[in-house]
């Protein structure tokens, strides 16, 4: 049954697309040109055409029109209203794949890992939309040169500067500001792109004499260096920077960072034939302390990756392959602590290698063909102790191998396979099977992505990740590509996903394989997807219905569970409006069913106390999540030669005021018949925000 | 000194909490709760201080009463090869020792009971007693406002060891809300840590109780957090074995996420069985400044 509320605001969003296209056609009557088209339906033809299933390419110009929260646009927030990609939650920026966790997506940002990838907790990704050219998001089904991640694989391209002109922009919302400077440094042949973001809470914070001595700020920078060294070589230097602070005094501070910097050659050798070498440096920091009373406490942890990465493409009649290699040595802190007198830490080296070839295959007019295999080679490295554990978590024994002995090799083969049927000039059928593997494992206390998540990598005793997804579509598109429909199901079996024990937390052992459990996962549901891609309106409707399911041997008495990030119907509704020359709006609407929660079934004492039975885990569900953002920004040129552009962006996050469930807690209440109350908790209400931005 | 009532998670929590108080709401939902047949559920302790062993069933989340001691099952404790068997006292709902038997530091202990056909058992050995030295209140100057904290020193008995500790802070109060509102069988506060990190032979342990915001405010929803001008806050201290420890770690953290302490008695019941050395603080009164 669905609440009257949810009714009410699916009539209103019919209405007003109804009433808006009604607009649209007296309008496009009026005017025999669009000014503007968000998702072209080259778009739509390009998604008919790609033989790889799974695969959403993201529109960095949507982005600029897209509601935002605080004033900031943020990729990471627009990809969650893909269908089968959802919110962790409200004040996350991490997102979740089909059925996986956000720790089993791999975020790539010009080829280097990227880890928690939100300021603020999440608030905002760390992604500056200025530095960004294009990104595509693989559902887990992808070719062979990408993997390393269970559930998704996030590709993100920064942009080159331009190598003709100075262009710089600037722009000031509530809590932050930022600004780009592009142009070249030798015309035609080199150019540079920078851009920065800082947030200025804490200067707000300065002026309010409780808050004055407290950190909470965020910035990041992309630097970009292009050099053209003929028509077949080309070079790009690439940097990236973001970092976090929070504290409050000098009691309690929370750091983490993110920089990745790489080197990419460019080489052409033929109209067949091109390759790309790719130099890449990546460093996860997290750091929390607490200093108060008698507590001195402080965690470091890190990832490091530094990797090679060759790819060569060459194209034979109707094939065109992909091979490579990459190696990545890898050096990860789980974490380092200072409890008072205590001092501990755990460190690992990996070296992993990577061999694949892909082959897209132009069969026929009506068949193509994507297949390939990756032979990823995962090595533990020695240097550090390593140990062997009884069922209870407790160390039976201890061995030191010397640094750089091989400790264990794990040799996974991932196949990979696509392939799409044309049925006609505007229909194709998919059908895609996809191995991966992931060996870096993030141990999660809560269901959201946060700096205190520890880190792990596939050892002698934790094994890698494998994650086995079929998939089987169907794609068309009407009235070339104004509009679009698609529909893929997909099922997914993981083996070997991490846990906490129960009653284990990240700080309980500094030996973390003692702290967790394995287990298995599995996924299955089905997409569908609208898109409206040519007028004055566009847009598009996505719906999920999927289940999520876990089985991990001392939880819920061995038996297949519900979850956590288990929602069974997810539907985003995303239109956006060319009022006019200078006003754009944009409407988005979400609803998700409850998260699955465990709530309990009896209650009983001890020491006085009253406490909870829980006979299921997550048997329950939540109240449902529904949202609808509004944004409406005016573009203007400015100046005498119009060289500039002014926008300005308003935004209403949240705008019926909805307060959806943050957590659900069960207490004890006295004041109730019952002696029990169920109390949920909600972050946002209803959130206006307003941005400038001026571009030149 | 384990950091158990500073958590790190914590900081997290506080940190959102003070980027969200702005907006943030709290409300009650309805559940509908799903029944399950009562399980039975064993609390058995033996210390310095006594024996005694609590036999009750779960009870349905709609169930305002409070659960009270079974009769009817036959209770043993066994040390050094001699058994002796409890019996039930009406007045408390607990199986007790008739002979007065109290627990002996090193000593292991074995429960057995039986009830309604079913055999439950457990054993656990005593750890030395950790003498407490002093207890104190201290303020805390934090973002504007003043954190209260009850803090203890004791005498780590092993300092060469793992151990584990189990504290219960009591209030007794005149606050005519509370006196109303609250069962004095809970504790104000309880926790369970361990000497990781200690000075040898030291430990000392910060509890926070609350905000100096919070008492001017007194809402009824934190006094039972709240102290007031008056009341004696008593301590216990409880040294106790890892499965204990386990226990109340997992009975703490489980609340928030849905998972059931493993106790470490057999047969299929709820609860623990633990051999525990207590020691006492003397009261102390808090006054508000």
């Amino acid at each position: 049954m669905v609440p009257r509320h949810i009714r009410h605001i699916c009539s209103l969003l019919a209405a007003t697309v109804a009433l808006t296209s009604m607009a649209q056609i007296q309008e496009e009557e009026l005017e025999d040109s669009l000014q503007e088209v968000i998702i072209s339906a080259h778009s739509a033809q390009k998604r008919m055409n790609t033989v790889q299933m799974g695969v959403e390419k993201i529109e960095i110009s949507m982005l600029t029109k897209m509601p935002v929260l605080f004033g900031e646009r943020d990729i990471i927030k627009s990809l969650q209203l893909l269908p089968g990609v959802k919110s962790e939650g409200e004040t996350s920026g991490g997102y979740q794949v089909r059925g996986g966790t956000a720790s089993q997506n791999l975020i790539l940002l010009d080829g280097a890992s990227i880890y928690n990838s939100g300021h603020l907790m999440g608030i905002f990704s760390a992604f500056n939309d200025d530095a960004l050219i294009n990104a595509s998001l693989y559902k887990g089904m992808m070719p062979a040169q990408l993997g390393g991640a269970t559930s998704s694989v996030f590709d993100i391209s920064t942009r080159p500067g331009n190598m003709q002109e100075y262009h710089a922009s600037g722009s000031i919302g509530l809590l932050a500001a930022k600004a780009m400077v592009e142009g070249p440094i030798l015309r035609d042949r080199a150019s540079f792109f920078v851009s920065a973001r800082r947030s200025y809470v804490d200067l707000l914070m300065k002026a309010m004499k409780d808050f004055r001595n407290n950190t909470l700020n965020f910035y990041d920078l992309n630097l970009r260096l292009d050099y053209k060294l003929n028509n077949k070589h080309r070079l790009a230097a690439t940097a990236f920077y973001s970092r976090d602070n929070m504290g409050m005094e000098d009691l309690m501070t929370l750091k983490w960072d993110n920089t990745a910097v790489g080197l990419n050659w460019f080489h052409s050798v033929s109209d067949r034939y091109y390759a790309t070498t790719r130099f890449t440096y990546s460093n996860y920091g997290s750091d929390a302390s607490i200093d108060m009373m008698n507590t001195h406490y402080n965690m470091v942890g890190f990832i490091r990756h530094l990797t090679l990465h060759r790819e060569d493409h060459l194209t034979l009649g109707s094939h065109q392959l992909n091979m490579g290699l990459e190696s990545t040595l890898t050096s990860l802190q789980s974490a380092e602590w200072n409890i008072n007198l205590l001092h501990q830490r755990e460190r690992r080296k990996a070296w992993t290698n990577a061999f694949w070839a892909n082959d897209d295959w132009h069969v026929g007019k009506l068949l193509d063909i994507s297949s390939g295999v990756r032979l990823r080679l995962f090595s533990v490295l020695g240097g550090v102790p390593y140990y062997q554990l009884d069922e209870n978590g407790d160390i039976t024994s201890i061995h030191n191998p010397g640094s750089g002995e091989f400790v264990k090799t794990y040799i996974n083969p991932e196949p990979r396979l696509s392939v799409k049927l044309k049925l006609g000039a505007k229909h194709s059928l998919k059908l895609g099977y996809s191995r991966t593997t992931q060996d870096i494992h993030a141990i999660r206390g809560t269901t959201q992505s946060m700096p205190l998540d520890r880190y792990t990598m596939t050892s002698n005793i934790l094994k890698p990740e494998i994650a086995d997804q079929v998939a089987l579509g169907w794609m068309g598109m009407v009235r070339d590509g104004a509009y679009d429909f698609s529909a893929e199901a997909y099922y997914k079996h993981i083996n070997n996903t991490y846990d906490y024990r129960d009653g284990k937390s990240f700080y309980s052992e500094i030996e973390i394989e003692r702290i967790v459990l394995g287990g298995r996962g599995r996924a299955y549901g089905l997409e569908l997807c609208a898109h409206k891609n040519k007028g004055r309106l566009t847009g598009w409707l996505s719906y999920t219905l999927s289940w999520v399911e876990n089985k991990i041997p001392g939880i819920n008495e061995g038996k297949w569970y519900t979850a956590p990030n288990d929602r069974r119907h997810d539907l985003n509704i995303v239109s956006m409006f060319r009022l006019t020359k200078h006003w754009d709006l944009t409407a988005t609407w979400r609803y998700t069913t409850g998260q699955a929660m465990s709530a309990p079934s009896a209650k009983y004492e001890i020491d006085g106390t009253t406490y909870y039975y829980y006979a299921e885990r997550n048997g329950y569900r939540a109240p449902a999540y529904h949202r609808l953002d509004l944004s409406a920004s005016h573009t203007k040129r400015i100046g005498k030669r119009k060289k500039l552009t002014r926008i300005w962006t308003f935004g209403v996050y949240n705008a019926y005021n909805r307060y959806n469930p943050f957590t659900i807690s069960f207490v004890n209440d006295t004041d109730k018949s019952t002696g029990t109350k169920a109390e949920q908790t909600s972050i946002y209400g209803i959130l206006p925000s307003v941005s400038f931005m001026l571009k030149y | 000194m384990e950091v158990n009532s500073l958590h790190p998670r914590k900081l997290i929590y506080l940190m959102l909490a003070v980027i969200a108080s702005l907006t943030a709401c709290k409300k009650e939902i309805e559940m509908d709760y799903r029944e399950v047949e009562p399980l039975i559920m064993i609390e058995g302790r033996v210390t310095n201080e006594g024996v005694s062993v609590l036999i009750t069933r779960t009870r349905n989340m709609d169930d305002p009463v409070k659960g009270r001691g079974l009769p009817g099952a036959e209770v043993c404790i066994e040390a050094d090869g001699a058994t002796e068997k409890l019996l039930y006292d009406p007045a408390t709902g607990c199986y007790i020792s008739p002979s007065g038997m109290k627990g002996q530091t090193g000593k292991t202990y074995r429960m057995t009971a039986d009830f309604e056909g079913n055999h439950y058992e457990a054993t656990s050995t005593m750890p030395p007693p950790a003498d407490i030295k002093a207890t104190q209140f201290k303020w805390l100057d934090f973002m504007g406002d003043r954190m209260l904290f009850f803090i203890f020193e004791a005498t780590d008995p092993q300092p060469d060891q793992l151990n584990y500790y189990w504290y219960r802070m009591d209030r007794e109060t005149t606050n005519p809300w509370l006196l109303e509102h609250t069962d004095t069988s809970e504790a104000y506060r309880w926790g369970v840590f361990d000497n990781r990190g200690s000075i040898p032979g030291l430990i000392i342990h910060d509890i926070i109780c609350m905000t100096e915001n919070n008492a001017e405010k007194d809402e009824e929803e934190d006094r039972k957090r709240l102290l007031y001008d008056g009341d004696i806050v008593s301590l216990s201290l409880m040294t106790i074995d890892r499965a204990t420890f386990e226990y109340f770690k997992t009975l703490s953290a489980g609340q928030r996420g849905g998972a059931n302490p493993k106790g470490n008695i057999t047969g299929g019941c709820l609860g623990y069985f633990t051999a525990t050395s207590i020691t006492r603080a003397t009261p102390i009164v808090y006054h508000a400044e």
